[in-house]
């Protein structure tokens, strides 16, 4: 009964997607909302990555940004200064920055809760500081111009149009893998560890494998993300892989909802649009309004945004069905 | 046959297991009695993995378990059902007791197919289910029931279930009667008799040592992480010190 609302919720989202993207074509949303939308899909595929390792495994990362940046420096280096073709430098790129994340899983995994927190925190400041003071090859605090766009055959993607399908071409097929990991059995072994480890480790489920192949795998969904947002820009620079940033991330993914693969396209375009759209306003005060959208829906919607409105919509029809029963 | 030798564990630089060393033969209940924090506990955590040896060995069969992981030793037949029970409280009963096979899965041939070989099941996952159904009726009509909204004799009962789904050749049982109604208790404890019966063999902590004795072929006495006592049922029934301090009578 519950996987069968689960799954009519999916298509709904499936549905909404399609309608996005036919809605495209349309002059004047993509006059106005191409690019918006291209940061959205940027940050959902950022955010799905989290919301598996903190939904499933109740792994935290606060340096996240760290992974999309390094991603984003290797196909703008590669492809820049090395004039590797971009698609080359994008694989690079991922398969380095898996490779990173497996090797720093080791020690950073030994720890648990606030630990891990801080040492997830620490790696996303040394990365940053890497990117700003390796200027011979990152450009330092000025970045890098002239990154070339993507091309397939003689295709190239050279507007935001078209750079528009591509990513949420990939966001889509992102956010299908992980529902089917999160369906499968490794799903269901992942809730295991995430409800008690030990019994998870009691019925033959290695929690530690589990957590670093997690971890891999979001560290590589962002550094997809980052090759694709350089390719888009054309210029990297550190300032968007931040500490902010991997705040944004962690709220992104907490709005969704952290237990929700499809939640993460929600948080991301919630965020990202009150962040464009409104807090620009704010100013440097916008870190303070980030602190309190995470409590207020740790609060109130502790399951996000998605399961949220998911159970206020159920509740609000039982209601109505119930007075219509009354004589 | 299980044979821990001279097992020692330390948290830090508390020693919890001071060279413990016991035997559990195939088909026996044996029981460990102790106050709180004897070490029973950390006995259990060891022989499954759970906590790594200082020092010594532990032998189930022919199969050496010190230095392995609780998610190998369960390949190696150690059924173990943790203290509290642990169940997974956001799955369903069914859901709890199918990840009970996990580890016969995972070594069998249908893994390449994922989900779909899950949805197949290998004849063992399917008659360890009909098993455990057999021995926990209730369990079958809530198999579709959130496993967090059992009452504490049912989720005690999918815990065991859920060991049992590993098809263990010892089951390490760590108060399985804890925060149950004492006719509760007496259920579990008979369950654990019919479960010998079957021919399982079991290691079994229970804060009601007299209940314990009762179904138990052997016992172990545990003060401050040694061994201080051991003996059949009978013997430890009889022993003074041990009606005095565990079973709360006094001098027949």
């Amino acid at each position: 009964m519950l996987a069968k609302v689960r799954g009519r919720a999916a298509y709904a989202v499936i549905v909404l997607l399609l309608l996005l993207v036919m809605l495209a074509p349309f002059e004047w949303f993509l006059a106005r909302y191409t690019t918006l939308m291209i940061f959205i899909g940027l940050n959902t595929m950022l955010t799905v990555g989290l919301c598996l390792l903190m939904g499933y495994t109740g792994q935290v990362s606060l340096g996240h940004a760290a992974f999309f940046g390094i991603g984003a420096y290797f196909s703008a280096i590669l492809s820049k200064t090395y004039d590797v073709n971009p698609w080359l430098a994008m694989g690079i790129g991922a398969a380095a920055t898996g490779a990173f994340a497996y090797v720093i899983s080791y020690p950073i995994f030994r720890l648990r809760g606030n630990y891990l927190a801080m040492a997830t925190l620490g790696l996303g400041l040394i990365i940053y500081i890497l990117f700003r003071e390796l200027g011979d090859y990152t450009g330092g605090p000025d970045g890098m111009y002239g990154i070339p766009y993507l091309s397939a055959g003689g295709f190239v993607f050279d507007t935001p149009f078209k750079r528009y399908f591509l990513v949420w071409g990939l966001c889509l097929a992102m956010l299908l893998i992980s529902q089917n990991i999160v369906r499968s059995r490794s799903g269901r072994a992942l809730r295991a560890i995430h409800g008690s480890e030990a019994a998870a480790e009691s019925v033959g489920i290695n929690s530690a494998q589990f957590k670093m192949k997690i971890f891999v795998l979001s560290a590589v969904y962002a550094s997809l993300a980052g090759s694709l947002f350089v390719h888009h820009l054309r210029f990297v620079g550190p300032q968007p892989f931040g500490f902010l940033a991997s705040v944004m991330v962690v709220v992104m993914a907490v709005v969704g909802g952290l237990a929700s693969v499809w939640g993460a396209i929600f948080g991301a375009a919630a965020i990202r649009i009150l962040s464009d759209k409104v807090l620009l306003e704010f100013g440097e005060l916008d870190l303070i309004v980030y602190g309190l959208i995470l409590m207020v829906v740790m609060i109130f919607l502790p399951q996000g945004l998605f399961v949220g409105l998911k159970e206020g919509y159920a509740r609000l029809r039982l209601r109505y069905v119930r007075r219509e029963a009354e004589p | 046959m299980l044979k821990v030798e001279k097992a020692v564990v330390a948290y830090g630089r508390a020693t919890a297991l001071r060279e413990v060393s016991l035997v559990v033969n195939t088909g026996e209940i044996v029981t460990l009695i102790g106050a709180n924090g004897a070490g029973k506990s950390t006995l259990l955590n060891a022989i499954s993995g759970v906590v790594p040896l200082k020092g010594g060995d532990i032998w189930l069969d022919a199969n050496r378990l010190s230095g392995l992981p609780s998610h190998r030793t369960v390949r190696l037949g150690v059924g173990y059902v943790p203290e509290g029970r642990q169940i997974f409280g956001t799955m369903t009963v069914m859901d709890n007791l199918t990840m009970g096979s996990y580890a016969h899965v995972a070594r069998n041939w249908l893994r390449p197919l994922g989900y779909a070989g899950w949805a197949l099941r290998s004849d063992t996952v399917k008659s360890n289910l009909e098993m455990v159904f057999d021995l926990f009726p209730v369990l079958k009509e809530r198999r579709g029931q959130q496993a967090g909204s059992l009452s504490g004799g049912e989720q005690q009962m999918l815990a065991i279930g859920r060991a049992l789904m590993s098809s263990p050749k010892i089951l390490l049982l760590d108060e399985p009667s804890l925060g149950l109604a004492p006719n509760l208790v007496r259920d579990i404890l008979r369950l654990i008799a019919r479960l010998r019966a079957e021919g399982l063999t079991i290691l079994l902590i229970e804060q009601d040592a007299a209940a314990a004795l009762k179904i138990a072929d052997r016992g172990y006495v545990m003060e401050r992480g040694r061994i201080v006592l051991e003996g059949s049922s009978q013997e430890l029934f009889r022993n003074d010190e041990v009606r005095q301090a565990y079973l709360g009578k006094t001098r027949a």
